[in-house]
C-alpha cells in the first residue's frame, strides 16, 4: 500500500527541484553536443513557423482575418515561449509515463514518499539543453511586445506572466490527457504524437476557426489559452469578459487533467503484481 | 533456390509478419490520424484565409490550398515509419548483431519493416481518402479534374517520396556507429524536415532560388513534390524534370547510405558476443 507523505512542503518541492534541476545539468554536460543539437532544432523550428506565417503574409497583403504581421508573431513568439517551458521542464515526466508503465520503472517512482503526479514529475530529467532556446524566445517574445508598443506597463507585464502560466498549465493538462490512456491499454502509448499535432492549433489566432470550433478552443479545450487569448487581450482584439471565462474553464480543464492522472494512477496494476 | 530470390522471399514475409504487428496497434494509430487531422484543419484554415484576402495567390484558390494540404497530412501520416529509429536502436543494444548472422540482408528488413509501416497507415487511410473525396467534392473538384491523368505521375512522386525518406532515415540511424546518442541529429532532421517539406506551406511559394536550393535535398522531394503533382501544379515536362532530379538525389542518397554502412560495419564491435 503506497503512502504518501502529508507533510510535503515548499521547502520540500524546492529542495526535489534543484536537485532535479543538478542532475539533469550533470547529464547535460555529459552529452556537451546535445547542447548545440537542440539549438540549433528548435532554433530551426521556430524558423520554419515564422517562415510559414511570412509568406502567408506576403501572399495575403500583409494581415490575416485582422491581424498584421507584428501581431501575429507576437502570438507566435508567445506561443513559442509557452512551447520551450513545457519541454524544458514536463515533456519528459509527460511522455515517458507510457514507457514507464510498461517497463516497471513507474514502481519505483511511486515507492517515493511523495502523491503519486509529483513522484513521476521528480522521477525524471529536465531537458536542461533546451534552456538556451528557452532564452532566444524570451528575447523574441520582448522584441514583439515593444513592437507592438505594448511593453511600458508594469500591468502588461503581469498580465502577460500570468496568461502565459495558465497557457503552460492547459499545455500540461493538454498532453495529460493525451497519456493517461495508457494507464489502461498498451496499445494507445501514441499519445505524444497526438499531443503534438492537437497544440499546433494554438500558434492561430482562434478568429480564423469557424464559429463552433472557435468556441471549442476557447472554452471547452482552451488552446486559446496558449497564445491566441493573451495576444488577443494583449492587442485589445477581444474582451475581458471572454478572458475571464477562458480563465476559469482553463483552471477546470486543468484539473479535470490532475484527476485523470489520479484516476489512472488509481486504477494502476504494479508491473511486479503477483511476482 | 537462388540466394537474391531467398532473400526478397524472406525480406517478403517479413514485411507481412510487421503488418500483422502493427495492425494490432491500429487503435493508437486512428487515435493519432485524428489528432493530425485537426492539426492539418487548422493549418488550412490560415491559408485559406491568407488566400481570400490576397491580390495575388499565385495559383493556389481555395480548394487547391485544401487538396495541397488534405495530401501533406495524408502523406505525413504514411511516411512515418519510424526507419531511423530501429537502425539506431539496434546497433546500439547489439540487436543488430543476431540480425547480421541471418542470411538476409539486414538492412533489406529494416526497409521491410519501414515499408510495412507505411503500409499499414495507407491500409488505415484508403477509407478516410474515399470518405474525404465522396463527402467533399466541391471542395477540391478543381485541383482534382484532370487528375486522372496524371494519377501515374503521383504514384510515381509518392514511392520517390517514400524511398526518399526511408534512405535518409536509415543514414540517420547509421549515425549510431559513431554517436551514443541520435537524438540531436534526428532533431536537426526534423527541424530542417519541417522547414523544407512544404508542411507547413506551399513549397513552390518559396522564393525561386530557395526553391532551387530546396530541389537539390531530399526534403523537398519527401512531402511537396508529391503534393504539387497531386493538386495538378506540376504536370509533363516539368514534372518529369523534377522527378529525374529526384533520382538523382535519391541515388546520391543512397551512396551515403552505402559508404556509412560499410564504414559503420568496419568500426562495429558486436555487443554481448
Amino acid at each position: 500500500m503506497r503512502r504518501w507523505a502529508s507533510n510535503v512542503t515548499l521547502s520540500h518541492l524546492s529542495k526535489l527541484f534543484r536537485q532535479t534541476f543538478s542532475l539533469s545539468l550533470g547529464v547535460m554536460l555529459i552529452y556537451r553536443q546535445n547542447l548545440i543539437y537542440f539549438l540549433f532544432f528548435e532554433s530551426l523550428f521556430i524558423f520554419s513557423h515564422f517562415l510559414s506565417f511570412s509568406i502567408g503574409l506576403d501572399m495575403a497583403g500583409g494581415s490575416i482575418g485582422g491581424w498584421s504581421r507584428s501581431e501575429l508573431y507576437l502570438l507566435l513568439s508567445i506561443n513559442t515561449f509557452s512551447h520551450l517551458i513545457f519541454i524544458s521542464f514536463f515533456i519528459a515526466p509527460i511522455f515517458n509515463l507510457s514507457d514507464h508503465i510498461w517497463n516497471g520503472k513507474l514502481d519505483y517512482a511511486l515507492m517515493k514518499p511523495l502523491p503519486g503526479p509529483l513522484a513521476i514529475y521528480f522521477t525524471n530529467e529536465f531537458i536542461v539543453s533546451n534552456l538556451p532556446n528557452l532564452l532566444v524566445a524570451g528575447g523574441l517574445l520582448i522584441h514583439f511586445m515593444l513592437e507592438n508598443q505594448l511593453a511600458s506597463q508594469a500591468s502588461t507585464w503581469g498580465l502577460v506572466t500570468m496568461m502565459v502560466i495558465l497557457g503552460l498549465c492547459v499545455r500540461v493538462a493538454l498532453a495529460t490527457f493525451m497519456m493517461v490512456p495508457a494507464f489502461f491499454s498498451e496499445r494507445l502509448t501514441d499519445g505524444e504524437g497526438s499531443f503534438w499535432a492537437v497544440s499546433g492549433l494554438a500558434r492561430y489566432p482562434t478568429s480564423l476557426f469557424p464559429r463552433a470550433m472557435e468556441y471549442i478552443v476557447t472554452y471547452i479545450i482552451p488552446l486559446g489559452m496558449m497564445a491566441a487569448m493573451p495576444s488577443a487581450i494583449l492587442l485589445e482584439k477581444d474582451h475581458s469578459a471572454t478572458l475571464i471565462f477562458s480563465v476559469v474553464m482553463s483552471v477546470i480543464f486543468s484539473a479535470l487533467a490532475y484527476a485523470s492522472l489520479l484516476w489512472g494512477l488509481r486504477n494502476y496494476k504494479s508491473v511486479n503484481a503477483g511476482i | 533456390m537462388n540466394p537474391t530470390l531467398t532473400s526478397l522471399w524472406s525480406a517478403g514475409r517479413f514485411y507481412g509478419q510487421c503488418i500483422a504487428v502493427e495492425l494490432t496497434y491500429r487503435a493508437g494509430l486512428i487515435q493519432v490520424f485524428f489528432a493530425e487531422t485537426i492539426a492539418i484543419f487548422g493549418v488550412c484554415l490560415f491559408w485559406l484565409e491568407a488566400a481570400s484576402g490576397a491580390t495575388s495567390t499565385f495559383g493556389y484558390g481555395a480548394s487547391t490550398l485544401i487538396a495541397y494540404f488534405l495530401i501533406i497530412s495524408l502523406q505525413e501520416f504514411t511516411l512515418v515509419n519510424r526507419v531511423g529509429y530501429h537502425l539506431s536502436t539496434e546497433i546500439r543494444m547489439g540487436k543488430m548483431s543476431a540480425s547480421l548472422v541471418r542470411p538476409v540482408p539486414y538492412l533489406l528488413l529494416q526497409v521491410a519493416r519501414a515499408l510495412a509501416i507505411s503500409t499499414t497507415r495507407i491500409i488505415l487511410m484508403v477509407p478516410v481518402v474515399f470518405a474525404a473525396i465522396y463527402l467533399l467534392p466541391q471542395l477540391i473538384a478543381e485541383p482534382l479534374a484532370d487528375f486522372s491523368d496524371r494519377w501515374f505521375m503521383y504514384v510515381l512522386a509518392l514511392a520517390l517520396g517514400i524511398f526518399m525518406d526511408i534512405v535518409a532515415k536509415m543514414c540517420l540511424g547509421m549515425l549510431a556507429f559513431s554517436m551514443t546518442q541520435t537524438w540531436g541529429p534526428e532533431l536537426l532532421f526534423i527541424s530542417a524536415y519541417s522547414t523544407a517539406a512544404g508542411i507547413l506551406y506551399p513549397v513552390d511559394l518559396l522564393p525561386s532560388f530557395w526553391l532551387k536550393v530546396n530541389q537539390l535535398l531530399p526534403f523537398y522531394y519527401m512531402q511537396g513534390f508529391p503534393a504539387l503533382v497531386f493538386c495538378g501544379r506540376l504536370s509533363g515536362a516539368e514534372f518529369w524534370l523534377e522527378f529525374l532530379q529526384g533520382l538523382i538525389v535519391l541515388v546520391c542518397a543512397v551512396f551515403v547510405a552505402i559508404f556509412m554502412w560499410r564504414r559503420g560495419q568496419n568500426k562495429y564491435e558486436a555487443v554481448g558476443i
